[in-house]
């Protein structure tokens, strides 16, 4: 396989111009940890970045120590306050976008009774891929350093492997393939509340390649202060904090919700039987322990997981699919040559499609901060493999040898705008999925609601 | 078998969200307006044209269509009639939501001639159709 391997060291980009400390008193370091953790640490790590995110950054680094997780990948971005900073940790990865049908002359005479190995489509073209991870990320420092509201985006493409399409079969039963790219897409956009030093998890999925594994993003900021401007912090920060009517303490500066969401794929009775208790507020968490439960044992799924905090005012987009490659049209050609009579099928047009989960959405937090009100869209495609069209068979022998392959794709999609009460796990969605399959796709929303109150000065 | 959609249930959940203020209590201007909200269900089943006719009448009844949905997530249980789908969706008053359930069927829009260049002793008895472009619907 003609592939090009190319890393390139942490790129920084775009860094405040001049680091002139007298211009640019602040500036921000922040750290994006990926790391993949299986199920079992992986659920209860994230309730624990909901509550207690310092004791969750603690038990990640045992995890990680312990060889129970694997670190991906660690981009350090440095950057002023209000400037925008890119890492990038890439990976160019080739794979042929064009075939050409086999000229048969050219293929070796196989010996009676040898095996025949399939033999690949000439490949005419080929494509770039950009696999790994970019951060971009723009902080905006307040309270003197203690919290920064962060615009970040994150891009991660991971390679799959490749998908191989046998669609051609030469006289004497050697199979003729190309092959496309398996890659995975993992996309966080959003403005987030984080307090300086203090791990926070800013996205969570489930690994689409490896069954009962999750990816954890972990976003962890430090605010450095330069010597000569110690005395002068404050300056924008604390004038932006809103204080109470006596004017004593400072408010709430600015809200955040911590959105998680659940999606379960059970079989169609256990669905029926916890229907009662997934739509009572009181039974909804014995509820939601069962589906836990029931993923752990292997007879439900925790097909999805979406972690993501949602700064007030601000929207945010959470992206978990496989980027779908796949043909979809083809040149059929027979070959005049009667001594060797054959059929190929090469692709001569693709078109590609994310399937996943994606989830966008703004909130804003009640005016008590007891409820929340998220306008939100959750989509959720599968891919339920290849369907096999014949397309050519040796009219002899009165079978099929040829095919092209086609997707099967199903959708989910529920958009509304709601009312969430602060802690209160919510049914959203309770739908069946398509035959053959015939289970039933659970999902389930919590909002807690985050305050960012800067500590007062002596 | 007929398909019967029910939408039994449209629940006013005012608990998940109190009108700002307290009730009575109109919100200030700065304020978010009253956010009660409607959660819909819509249960939709496949069952043998028998039952679906004897249990019209009772599923037309207010009083009555209660006990009919019992009826019928017993015959799901008993496999004796399909759940197609129950959708549940909640949305503030005012609001339009959506839920969809898709499944994309693709097929066949275009075929090219086969070509049966076979050896001249051979017989060439049936052609087989090639598509070349099935689209996504």
């Amino acid at each position: 396989m003609n592939t090009l391997l190319r890393w390139l060291l942490p790129v920084v980009a775009s860094v405040a111009p001049a680091a002139d400390p007298h211009v640019e008193p602040l500036q921000v370091r922040a750290d994006l940890q990926i790391i993949h953790l299986d199920e079992a640490s992986a659920v209860p790590l994230i309730a624990q970045f909901t509550d207690e995110p310092q004791r969750a950054g603690v038990e990640l680094q045992r995890l990680l120590s312990s060889v129970k997780a694997t670190l991906a990948a660690h981009l350090i971005g440095r950057t002023s306050d209000n400037t925008e900073c890119k890492v990038e940790q890439i990976e160019e990865r080739r794979h042929a976008m064009e075939f050409s049908p086999i000229d048969p002359a050219s293929i070796p005479i196989r010996k009676a009774g040898s095996p025949s190995e399939p033999i690949p489509f000439p490949s005419t073209r080929f494509e770039v891929r950009q696999i790994g991870t970019s951060l971009s990320i723009t902080p905006f420092v307040y309270a003197g350093g203690q919290i920064v509201s962060i615009s970040t985006s994150v891009h991660r493409r991971d390679f799959g492997g490749m998908d191989r399409f046998e669609s051609g079969v030469q006289r004497d039963g050697t199979k003729l393939y190309f092959e496309l790219p398996i890659n995975f897409v993992r996309d966080t956009g959003g403005r987030f509340l984080v307090h300086a030093g203090v791990p926070t998890l800013i996205g969570c999925r489930r690994l689409q390649k490896q069954k009962g594994r999750f990816e954890l993003h972990v976003l962890t900021t430090q605010v450095r202060h330069f010597p000569e401007m110690v005395s002068g912090i404050g300056g924008r920060l604390d004038s932006e904090i809103a204080t109470t009517n006596s004017g004593k303490a400072p408010a709430l500066l600015i809200a955040q919700t911590r959105i998680e969401l659940h999606r379960f794929i059970v079989p169609e009775a256990d669905a029926l039987r916890l229907r009662p208790s997934l739509l009572a507020s009181a039974q909804i968490e014995s509820a939601f322990a069962n589906l836990l439960a029931s993923a752990r044992k292997g007879r439900g799924e925790l097909a999805g997981l979406v972690a993501i905090p949602l700064q007030d005012g601000e929207s945010a987009v959470f992206g978990n699919d496989r980027n779908l490659l796949y043909p979809t049209e083809l040149s059929f050609r027979g070959t005049p040559m009667p001594a060797h009579p054959s059929q190929s099928n090469p692709p001569s047009v693709f078109e590609n499609r994310d399937v996943g989960d994606l989830f966008e959405a703004e909130a804003k937090t009640g005016a008590k901060a007891d409820t929340v009100e998220l306008q939100f869209r959750f989509g959720s495609s599968g891919f339920h493999g290849f369907h096999r069209w014949p397309t050519g068979g040796d009219v002899r022998t009165n079978s099929v040898s040829t095919y092209s392959y086609q997707p099967d794709f199903s959708t989910r999609s529920t958009g509304a705008s709601i009312s969430l009460a602060n802690r209160q796990r919510t049914l959203l969605r309770f739908q069946k999925l398509p035959a053959p399959d015939g289970r039933v796709e659970i999902a389930l929303i919590r909002a807690v609601i985050e305050r960012f109150i800067p500590e007062t000065k002596p | 078998m007929i398909k019967i959609a029910a939408a039994l249930f449209a629940t006013l959940s005012a608990g998940l969200a109190q009108q700002p203020g307290g009730v009575g209590v109109p919100p200030k201007p700065e304020e978010y307006p009253p956010t009660k909200q409607v959660r819909l269900e819509l249960l939709v089943a496949r069952i043998p044209e028998a039952k679906a006719i004897e249990m019209q009448p009772t599923l037309r009844d207010p009083a009555r269509c209660g006990a009919a949905l019992e009826k019928i997530l017993v015959m799901i249980g008993r496999k004796e009639a399909e759940l197609v789908d129950w959708p549940v969706i909640t949305t503030k008053s005012g609001q339009r939501a959506v839920a969809e359930n898709v499944r994309e069927i693709r097929y066949v829009t275009e075929y090219a001639a086969p070509d049966l260049n076979l050896p001249t002793n051979e017989t060439a008895p049936v052609a087989v159709p090639t598509p070349t472009a099935p689209p996504a619907e």
